[in-house]
């Protein structure tokens, strides 16, 4: 069963609110996932991996310096947004002990590219839930293996199992009350 | 040289209270397609009929373009009485759709037979482009067989009074479900406006419930039963039930509601700047005036909000057909004195269907802008995290002006919290400060979010350091600037106001669909009707966009 992009990227804005983030963050995951799943890259499975291990990975303490590091991993949802903020994508910037760098790819131009070794791209091994080292620095190679876009998604069982029981923190428990006035029904149907 | 009338303001049209009195229009979505339709002489066929005498079966209904081929696939069902429901709960249904994305094969056909009747607990797939339902309105439904069974034509009065035989309860597309996400059809030309495969959808539904209802009055009675008329057949739409899922949809997306209002509003201030009106383009307002005049007074609901509202639209119409017998159109700029004659003189209700009317003669001043009612969403997307806060502050105090007004301390402003049901999981809208769902709640209260943000703007520093520190504030940051740019893509109201009414956004949003007779049933949920009036697939060429307004009686004739 192959998935909507729509859908990897409802499932992982919920998931990522879910599992904490805040809703302007949640629409980044959210992007961030679908970007990758269209460039046939593994997006959910990313997602799901770091939501479900990230514990206290955050953004920079300086965003100024070339050399961003904090007092743990770096968030790569937290980095690839502020990339973006920043119009960063001319500037190069050496990210330390970066988790599941292929999320911060979908943030890095079209001129740029992510390295997380010296031969090796993030998308070249893309479930590398950590990177000691990752820099964003203009393409050396234009030729690059970039894969063709696709428009469908698949989902491990585990990743979704994960993404759902996230997502489902974002869901209000059914009352009484509140399933017959939410929807704003309860009246007869019939005409 | 005449002043060309500059557009409405954004604080003017963004209350919900003048979207909620919108009306279908030139630019509707439904009018868009059946004008290509027409332009481009699709061809319509039914390649299988495949129902019992007990109404169950599948149909497939294909319409082919000048490119490619779309087809309805329709499964009817033998729902039970006790089962027939328009709530989103509802488990089964009268019949149920999927529009399939080219002509399908008989495996597509198994496949989607295991899928559709299921809804939401089934699966499509990137060869769908739409999942439907629909019920039955039981008591036309049978009257109608019984008397053409009978070898009668229904009674008119009945058919005006309910509209449709079936009601829709949903039309999904855009990759709900394991459908085709929206950008893998959106460069097609059929497909650019918005929402032209659900309209489709809706289109095709029509004509296969005309279809199976003359069926099954010919399974009952074989030697009796007749055809509906013609003229007969054109008075019934589909209906639709929509509940609060479709409220969001406006702030979700910003720069596609702002496309949509932005057209309405160039091609009102287009219309008001014309230097003189043409002797048959005076002819046809007039003519269009007294059929919405017609439509005003034979627009029922039981509901009492809509009820005072139709009360002044009426007045209003009576008003407006009167004054037209004294005005003459032949002074400078006569649309835009009667433009503005209405604002003074019609109720929000007539003032938006005088703007309707006044779109309504001027097909090519406004038919153009339909191509700009599509947006790319992602072109907007990103922040720009090197603005300053302080420009970020000035941006909130021009287009929010209106929520830093408010005392979001005070419980009546912040009364409804949005949420996502875990049941369905679907937008609802709760009480605040009577059930435990603030924890829940999503972001759809851009007025107070705004405040919020305003308030913690103490410092002076680029955006995107700001937003570091205060990631709460990002969704709130990016809406800022996109309506910085787009002044329509806001509502200029507050979502959470303890007397907003859902309805009022379901019904701006329907409106620009082209839907009519909007009749609330509560305030977070309304019924309507669709493609009313609307000629058949076979009668498209010759009648192609004179269709949304009832006809008079004798231009019936």
């Amino acid at each position: 069963m192959t998935y909507s992009l729509g859908e990897v990227e409802a499932l992982c804005r919920k998931a990522a609110r879910g599992a904490g983030f805040s809703w302007g963050m949640a629409d980044e995951a959210g992007k961030t996932a679908r970007w990758l799943c269209k460039h046939d890259l593994p997006g959910a499975a990313a997602l799901a991996g770091y939501l479900d291990t990230r514990q206290d990975a955050c953004g920079p303490d300086d965003p100024a310096l070339p050399d961003w590091a904090a007092n743990g991993p770096l968030c790569p949802l937290v980095c690839g947004t502020l990339l973006s903020d920043m119009g960063a994508r001319s500037m190069e910037r050496r990210l330390h002990n970066l988790a599941w760098p292929v999320l911060l790819l979908p943030h890095v131009g079209g001129d740029m590219e992510l390295r997380i070794g010296p031969d090796k791209r993030s998308q070249d091994d893309p479930m590398i839930p950590l990177a000691p080292l990752a820099t964003v620095q203009s393409k050396q190679d234009s030729t690059g293996s970039n894969r063709p876009p696709t428009t469908r998604a698949t989902i491990a069982t585990d990743d979704l199992e994960i993404l759902t029981r996230f997502a489902a923190r974002t869901y209000a428990p059914e009352t009484d009350a509140s399933k017959l006035s939410g929807a704003g029904a309860g009246l007869k149907d019939e005409d | 040289m005449t002043e060309r009338i500059p557009l409405r303001s954004p604080d003017k049209v963004m209350k919900l209270a003048r979207m909620g009195s919108f009306h279908q229009s030139r630019l509707s979505f439904m009018r868009q397609l059946l004008r290509r339709l027409a332009r481009e002489n699709w061809r319509f066929e039914t390649t299988v009929f495949d129902i019992d005498a007990h109404g169950v079966g599948h149909a497939v209904y294909t319409a082919h373009g000048p490119e490619r081929s779309y087809s309805l696939i329709a499964f009817a069902h033998d729902l039970p009485p006790e089962a027939r429901s328009d709530r989103v709960i509802a488990t089964a249904w009268d019949a149920t759709f999927a529009l399939y994305d080219g002509m399908p094969e008989a495996a597509d056909i198994e496949r989607l037979r295991a899928n559709v009747p299921l809804q939401e607990e089934g699966r499509v797939s990137g060869s769908e482009l739409t999942l439907s339902r629909a019920n039955r309105s039981v008591r036309l439904w049978h009257h109608v067989v019984e008397r053409l069974a009978a070898g009668q034509q229904p009674d008119a009065a009945l058919v005006d009074e309910v509209g449709y035989l079936m009601r829709t309860t949903a039309v999904y597309g855009s990759g709900k479900f394991g459908a085709a996400d929206r950008e893998v059809i959106s460069d097609r030309p059929e497909c650019h406006a918005p929402f032209q495969v659900e309209m489709l959808t809706v289109y095709l539904i029509r004509t296969f419930v005309m279809d199976l209802v003359e069926h099954m009055a010919r399974a009952r009675a074989p030697d009796t039963a007749i055809a509906l008329d013609p003229q007969m057949r054109r008075r019934f739409g589909i209906g639709n039930s929509t509940g609060l899922g479709m409220a969001p949809f406006l702030v979700t997306h910003p720069t596609l509601l702002h496309a949509w209002i932005a057209a309405r509003e160039d091609a009102l201030s287009r219309v008001r700047s014309l230097p003189h009106a043409a002797l048959s383009e005076a002819e046809t307002f007039r003519a269009a005036c007294a059929r919405a005049r017609l439509h005003a007074h034979s627009w029922h609901s039981a509901h009492p909000l809509q009820i005072a509202k139709l009360d002044a639209l009426r007045a209003d119409m009576d008003r407006l057909c009167a004054k037209l017998e004294t005005t003459d159109l032949t002074g400078n700029q006569p649309w835009n004195t009667l433009y503005l004659w209405g604002e003074e003189a019609l109720s929000l209700e007539g003032q938006e269907m005088l703007v309707s009317l006044l779109l309504e003669p001027h097909a090519p001043l406004v038919d153009a802008l339909c191509t700009e009612m599509s947006a790319d969403e992602t072109a907007t997307w990103r922040i720009d995290g090197t603005m300053g806060t302080g420009v970020l502050r000035c941006v909130l105090e021009d287009v929010y002006d209106w929520a830093l007004k408010i005392d979001w301390e005070a419980q009546a402003p912040q009364a409804r919290v949005w949420y996502v049901s875990e049941n369905k999981l679907e937008p609802r809208m709760g009480e605040r400060f009577e059930e435990p769902l603030e924890p829940f709640e999503q972001p759809l209260c851009p007025g107070r979010d705004a405040a919020r943000l305003h308030a913690d703007l103490t410092t002076d520093e680029p955006l995107a350091a700001f937003l570091l520190r205060h990631p709460e504030h990002r969704h709130m940051a990016r809406r800022a600037q996109i309506a910085a740019r787009l002044p329509y893509s806001e509502i200029r109201d507050n979502t959470i106001d303890a007397a907003m009414l859902p309805i009022d956004m379901l019904r701006m949003k329907l409106s620009f669909f082209g839907a009519s007779e909007f009749d609330p049933r509560s305030d977070r949920w309304v019924r309507i009707t669709m493609f009313q009036h609307a000629p058949f697939p076979d009668e498209l060429a010759r009648d192609t966009d004179d269709w949304a307004l009832p006809p008079l009686p004798e231009a019936a004739e």
